[in-house]
This record gives C-alpha cells, sequence and structure tokens, in this order.
C-alpha cells in the first residue's frame, strides 16, 4: 500500500477565544492517518481533536518568535467531514495558523528535525526511511520570496503561507528515497525550520513462503 | 495542481462571542480577497486593541455594535464535499 497524500486544509484566524473549530475531510483508504501543524503566538495549544478524538502530540517548539509550534497526529481517523478542534492555554487574539494534511498507507510519523537559531536561509535534516514524505515547516520574520526546499535544491509549492504576527508556512514533499535529507527555508528576513517524517506502511508480502528443498 | 477553496464564512456575535458560519466556497481568489476585506477589517480592530481585549477592557462586542455581520474567509481546503459554491459576491462585499 504506497503512502498516499490526500486532502489538504490550511487555517489561519484570530480566534478572539480559547477554542477555535473548522471542518477537514480525511480521505477514505487503508492505513489513514491525519497530522495537524500549528503555529500559535502568546499562548500554547493544549489539546487538538478530530470528530472528537483526541490527537497526540508529536513535536511541540518554544520558539524565539514567542510562538507556539506543534504537530499533532492521529491513526485512522473517521472518514469524511470532521470537525478539527483546537483548544488553548488562554484567549488568543492574535492570528493563528493550522494544517491539516491526511494519508493513506500510512504508518505514522518517523524522526523529526527542528532548527531554531533564527537564520536566513536556515535549514536542518532529518533521516527517513524508504517511500517516507515530509512535512517542512518555517516560520520568520516575514514572507517576502519565502520558499521551502524540501530537500535542499528542490523547491515546493507553499501549502500555507500566513500571518500570525510573524510569517509561517510549508510544504509536503513527494516520497523520498530514504537517507538524512537536509532541509531549506528562507525569505528575506531571519527564519527557523521544522520538519516531520511520515512514514509509509512496509510492504507486505502476501504470497506465502517458497520453501526450496 | 491541486485546486484550493476558500470557505466563505459569515461572522456575528452571539453570547458574546464570535459565531463563524460556512456558507460555500469559492475558487478565485481575488473574489475570495474581495469578500475577505470584512474579515481583516475585524483582525485589525482587534490588533489595534489587542492590550485591552488581553485585560478585560474591551470586549470584541463593541466592534459589532457599528459592523453586526461582516464575511470573510479563514480556511483554505482541497476538498469541501459539504458545500457548495458560491458565483455572486455580491451580497458579501
Amino acid at each position: 500500500m504506497p503512502l498516499v497524500k490526500g486532502n489538504t486544509t490550511s487555517d489561519r484566524r484570530v480566534p478572539s477565544a480559547s477554542t477555535y473549530s473548522f471542518s477537514h475531510n480525511q480521505n477514505s483508504g487503508s492505513d489513514g492517518y491525519l497530522f495537524v501543524v500549528i503555529a500559535c503566538p502568546a499562548t500554547t495549544v493544549s489539546s487538538v481533536t478530530y470528530n472528537g478524538v483526541g490527537m497526540t502530540l508529536v513535536q511541540r517548539r518554544a520558539t524565539g518568535y514567542s510562538t507556539d509550534w506543534t504537530v499533532w497526529r492521529l491513526a485512522a481517523p473517521a472518514t469524511g467531514v470532521n470537525t478539527v478542534l483546537v483548544t488553548m492555554a488562554a484567549t488568543n487574539f492574535n492570528g493563528v495558523s493550522t494544517f491539516v494534511v491526511s494519508f493513506t498507507g500510512c504508518a505514522g510519523v518517523g524522526n523529526t528535525a527542528y532548527n531554531g537559531t533564527a537564520a536566513n536561509p536556515v535549514t536542518t535534516s532529518v533521516t527517513i526511511s524508504t517511500n517516507s514524505m515530509i512535512i517542512g515547516a518555517a516560520i520568520g520574520g516575514n514572507n517576502t520570496s519565502a520558499y521551502i526546499e524540501i530537500p535542499q535544491g528542490t523547491s515546493r509549492t507553499l501549502e500555507w503561507n500566513d500571518n500570525i504576527n510573524n510569517y509561517t508556512w510549508g510544504a509536503v514533499s513527494p516520497t523520498l528515497t530514504s537517507g538524512s535529507k537536509t532541509c531549506q527555508v528562507g525569505s528575506t528576513s531571519t527564519n527557523i525550520i521544522m520538519l516531520t517524517e511520515i512514514k509509509e506502511v512496509s510492504a507486505t508480502n502476501t504470497q506465502g513462503l517458497l520453501i526450496l528443498f | 495542481m491541486e485546486e484550493y477553496k476558500y470557505i466563505l464564512s459569515k461572522f456575528e456575535l452571539l453570547n458574546g462571542e464570535l459565531l463563524e458560519t460556512s456558507l460555500g466556497y469559492l475558487i478565485d481568489v481575488n473574489e475570495a480577497n474581495q469578500v475577505n476585506v470584512g474579515y481583516e477589517n475585524y483582525c485589525t480592530w482587534v490588533s489595534n486593541n489587542k492590550i485591552d481585549l488581553e485585560n478585560n477592557v474591551k470586549t470584541i462586542a463593541e466592534y459589532f455594535n457599528t459592523i453586526p455581520v461582516f464575511y470573510g474567509y479563514t480556511t483554505i481546503s482541497t476538498n469541501v464535499d459539504e458545500l457548495t459554491e458560491i458565483t455572486d459576491i455580491t451580497p458579501y462585499i
């Protein structure tokens, strides 16, 4: 079962409350998975649910941009249109960015990486398995000429690009070969970078065993 | 190339809280941005009054005293099966 990227939803809002919600459509197919990336200034994200089911925190970064940066995952999410509900520690009057992406043929999360030393450009590396994808995300002081390369040298179309006091953007790579992948983000200001490996379900031998005598 | 759909929402105040109701979706980003002027004006007001809002000196109800309803988008999605396309943005700008 190959790893397939499904529907995406990006949301940028000023919540004016301690919770916010929106809809996302999870694709049907075996080994479904859902990932959520949130850049939340001024306060922290306490929990994320999809269709009322709690998601598991993959990584949390307290950035130099006064922004709580998190990634969340959920195995076997309900298919179809359901609600993503984000709960924060306090009422938030700042712009908050949320990116949601569905997968099928997914074994879950692999390795993660983060470089919080603001620079332009900035890179970090993650070691991935065969046919994994990478969710790459950036936070920067502006988004003029913002880009992301996954891996370095291969620019990806931005799938979100949001104003959150600072700015945040990112993309999901197609399946990649195994090994260490250095990725890069940049703009006309300094930036930081976060990577999350999305793993493919391992191929299963359904042909049985051949016994030789 | 994936086609992005801009979910057009109505914003109003209900019991002192911001209520967002999805109305449909737009495909043209220029049309979406025309409608989104209403939401961006709200975001600008919140930004300009952030300290007072955080300290409970002001509430968002003050904004709705002069602008009871506005429109815009917060969500962009590749799949919005539950919504229908809006082909005339005139009522929302």
